[in-house]
C-alpha cells in the first residue's frame, strides 16, 4: 500500500488527489514503489513543489526552482488541463514549448513520469462522477 | 442552561393561564414550555447571549397565529418567528422570553407554483432543499437562487431579510424578488401586500405576481426582523432554467486586486454570480481547518456564472467574460480563468459544494461557533477593506475568512468576514476580532444585515438622527406593545 501524504498547499493537495485516484491499483504500485525519485513541478504564476517518492511513500514539499532534483518539469495552468483533458499531448507540448523539463535525456525517469503522473491525471478527469461524497463513502 | 429572564411579562395572566390558551389555541400537542424542549430555541452559532423562550408552538395555519397575536398584543407577550434557527445573529434568540412560533415544523407548505408569470407561493417554513427538489422534479424549467447555506435553511427568512443567492449579481437582493406578503399584524388583521392585495378573502392563488405600482408597503417588513408583524405567506419570483450554464473560477493573486476583477466582470451585464473568498477557504473546504497561505498561493478564488437559452448566447457571454479577464490582466492583475468542473476534478470535489447550492458547507459546520460580520458595501471601499480586514485576522491569529459577492451587476457588493470558533473556548478573543472589524467596516461605510442587537448599537451611533426617529415612529406605530421580537434593533 502506498502512502500518499495529504496536502497543505494548493498545489500539493492537487498532487494529492490525483495520485490518490489510483494508489490502490496495483500498476501503480508497481511504478512508484521504491522508485526513491525526487520530481520538482512548477506550475507558472504559482510556486515549484517537489513531489518525493521515497520507498512506499510520497510525500510534498514546497520547493525552490534551483533545488537539486531528478527531473523538472515546467508548464502553466491551461497545459496542465489542456493535458489532463487530452486536448493536447506531452511529446506536442514539448515541441511546442508549452512543457519546459530539464532532465529531458533521462528517458526512464521522464517516461515513468509520464506514466505516473500524466495517467493519474487522466484518469481522475475522465472519472464522470462529479460527487466527492460518492467516490469517497468512508468521508465524514 | 440558561433561564428565562425575570420581567412582568406574566404579571396580567399567570404562565399556567397562557399555557392554557396556547393549547386551547394550537393544541396541546404543538405546545411546550418544557425546559428540555425550550433549550434548542434559547441559543444559535452565533456570540449572541442565549435566553430562553417561555413557550414554543407549532402554528398549521394562519388563524391560529391571528388568535395568538391579538392575545399577545393585549397581554405584552413577546412572540418570536422561528424557522430553522440557522441565521447568523441571534435573530430568533428570544431576549425578552416569551412564545417562539416555529414555522419550520408544519407551516412549509409549498402553495403554489405559477409557471407563466413565475413565482412561488410560500409558508414561512418551507427551506432551500424543499423548494429545489419541489422545481427540480415538477418544473424542471424554472430554477430559484440559491444562497451559500445549508438545504434546510429557511426561504422565506432569506427573503425578508435581504439575503443575497447565486443570482445576485443578476438581480441584486433577494428582498427584491419577493412578489407579495401576507403579514398578520399587531392588532390580529391579516394583511396582504402586492397584486394579492384584491379581494375581501382569500387571494386568488394566481394573484401573487407584482409588488408595484400601489404604494409599497413590503417595506414595513422587509429587513424588519420580525419586528413589524408575523409573516405567514410570501411569493417570491422564480426564472427560466437555461440550458447552458457554466462556471468559471478566477484565480486571483494579490488582495486589494480581486475588488476591480469583481467589480469589472459585473459591469459586463453577462454573469449570474460572482462570489469570491479567500483562499484559505477553499483549504477549509478540503478539511483543514487552520490553514496557512503560503508564498506564492494567490490571495482569492472568484467563480463566475454565466448561461443561455441558445448556446451562440452562451458562447458569446463566455467570450466576453474571457475578454474581460483578458483587460484586466492587461491592466497588470494576475489573474488565471479556468473552467472550475475541469478543475474540481484534478484539485478536490470537495470545493463543489461552492458550486451545487444550497449545500453544507464543511467549513461553516467545523466548529460549534459560527459568526460574522455580514454587510452590503460599497464596492469602491473594497480595495481598502480587504487588506484591513485581513490583516485583523492575522493580528488574531485567526485564519482569513473574507466572503464577497457583487450585487446588481455591481451596484453594490457584499463584504462578509466570517469567523469560525470552539463555543466556549475561543469566544472572548472572536468577539474581540469581530468588534474591530465591525468597527473598522462601518466606518467606510458597510451597512451590516441579519444584524445582532450589539451590532445595531454601533449603528445607532452613526445613523442620521432622523433615520432613527422615523424607525422608531414607525415601530411604535405598527406595535405600540412590542411584542414582535423586542430586542431586536435596540427596540
Amino acid at each position: 500500500m502506498i502512502s500518499i501524504q495529504k496536502g497543505e498547499d494548493l498545489l500539493s493537495i492537487s498532487l494529492s488527489t490525483i495520485l490518490s485516484y489510483r494508489k490502490d491499483e496495483p500498476e501503480f504500485e508497481k511504478l512508484v514503489l521504491d522508485w526513491n525519485k525526487k520530481i520538482l513541478i512548477e506550475i507558472v504564476d504559482f510556486y515549484p513543489i517537489e513531489t518525493i517518492f521515497d520507498h512506499d511513500e510520497i510525500r510534498f514539499k514546497v520547493s525552490d526552482i534551483d533545488n537539486k532534483v531528478d527531473l523538472k518539469v515546467s508548464m502553466n495552468i491551461y497545459t496542465l488541463l489542456d493535458l489532463a483533458y487530452g486536448r493536447v499531448g506531452p511529446i506536442k507540448a514539448v515541441f511546442q514549448r508549452k512543457i519546459r523539463i530539464k532532465g529531458l535525456f533521462k528517458f526512464g525517469i521522464l517516461l515513468k513520469f509520464i506514466k505516473i503522473f500524466l495517467k493519474s491525471m487522466q484518469m481522475v478527469a475522465s472519472e464522470p462522477n462529479n460527487n466527492y461524497y460518492e467516490l469517497n463513502k468512508q468521508t465524514r | 442552561m440558561t433561564e428565562t429572564k425575570k420581567g412582568n411579562l406574566y404579571e396580567r395572566i399567570s404562565k399556567e393561564d397562557v399555557l392554557k390558551i396556547l393549547e386551547g389555541i394550537f393544541g396541546s400537542k404543538n405546545v411546550t414550555d418544557k425546559s428540555v424542549d425550550l433549550y434548542p430555541y434559547s441559543y444559535d452559532m452565533t456570540e449572541c447571549q442565549p435566553h430562553m423562550p417561555d413557550f414554543v408552538v407549532i402554528p398549521e395555519n394562519s388563524a391560529q397565529l391571528i388568535e395568538l397575536v391579538k392575545f399577545c398584543n393585549k397581554n405584552s407577550i413577546p412572540i418570536v418567528p422561528y424557522i430553522s434557527g440557522n441565521n447568523v445573529g441571534g435573530l430568533t434568540i428570544p431576549e425578552h422570553g416569551g412564545i417562539v412560533v416555529d414555522f419550520g415544523k408544519k407551516m412549509n407548505k409549498i402553495l403554489h407554483i405559477n409557471e407563466n408569470m413565475m413565482y412561488a407561493l410560500l409558508e414561512p417554513g418551507v427551506t432551500f432543499g424543499e423548494l429545489k427538489k419541489h422545481l427540480d422534479e415538477k418544473y424542471p424549467h424554472l430554477k430559484y437562487s440559491y444562497p451559500f447555506a445549508p438545504p434546510y435553511a429557511g426561504v422565506v427568512g432569506n427573503v425578508i431579510l435581504s439575503g443575497m443567492n447565486n443570482l445576485s449579481c443578476k438581480l441584486g437582493s433577494m428582498g427584491d424578488s419577493i412578489n407579495g406578503l401576507e403579514v398578520i399584524t399587531a392588532d390580529g388583521e391579516l394583511v396582504r401586500i402586492g397584486s394579492c392585495f384584491y379581494g375581501k378573502d382569500e387571494a386568488d392563488k394566481d394573484s401573487w405576481w407584482s409588488r408595484y405600482p400601489m404604494p409599497d408597503l413590503m417595506g414595513l417588513f422587509i429587513n424588519w426582523q420580525g419586528m413589524s408583524g408575523l409573516v405567514t405567506k410570501c411569493a417570491v419570483q422564480l426564472w427560466p432554467n437555461p440550458p447552458f450554464q457554466k462556471t468559471y473560477l478566477g484565480i486571483v493573486f494579490g488582495l486589494p486586486d480581486i475588488a476591480p476583477v469583481m467589480r469589472e466582470v459585473g459591469r459586463t451585464e453577462i454573469v449570474d454570480d460572482i462570489s469570491a473568498v479567500s483562499i484559505e477557504v477553499v483549504k477549509m473546504t478540503i478539511e483543514l481547518p487552520e490553514p496557512k497561505k503560503i508564498p506564492g498561493e494567490p490571495d482569492f478564488a472568484a467563480l463566475f456564472s454565466i448561461s443561455g437559452r441558445t448556446e451562440n448566447l452562451f458562447r458569446a457571454k463566455e467570450e466576453y467574460l474571457k475578454l474581460t479577464i483578458e483587460n484586466l490582466k492587461k491592466q497588470g492583475i494576475k489573474i488565471l480563468l479556468v473552467d472550475v468542473d475541469e478543475f474540481s476534478k484534478l484539485f478536490s470535489l470537495r470545493v463543489r459544494c461552492h458550486l451545487d447550492l444550497p449545500a453544507v458547507i464543511l467549513s461553516l459546520v467545523e466548529y460549534s461557533g459560527l459568526t460574522w460580520f455580514g454587510s452590503y458595501a460599497p464596492t469602491h471601499k473594497l480595495e481598502d477593506l480587504i487588506p484591513k480586514v485581513n490583516d485583523l485576522f492575522l493580528k488574531y491569529n485567526v485564519p482569513p475568512f473574507i466572503y464577497m459577492k457583487i450585487m446588481k451587476h455591481s451596484h453594490y457588493g457584499i463584504f462578509r468576514p466570517i469567523l469560525r470558533y470552539n463555543k466556549f473556548k475561543d469566544e472572548d478573543k472572536i468577539h474581540n476580532l469581530l468588534n474591530e472589524i465591525a468597527d473598522l467596516c462601518i466606518a467606510e461605510g458597510c451597512i451590516p444585515y441579519k444584524t445582532p442587537a450589539w451590532m445595531t448599537e454601533k449603528m445607532r451611533e452613526v445613523i442620521n438622527p432622523g433615520w432613527l426617529k422615523l424607525f422608531d415612529k414607525i415601530k411604535n406605530c405598527l406595535d405600540k406593545n412590542n411584542i414582535f421580537n423586542p430586542g431586536r434593533w435596540n427596540t
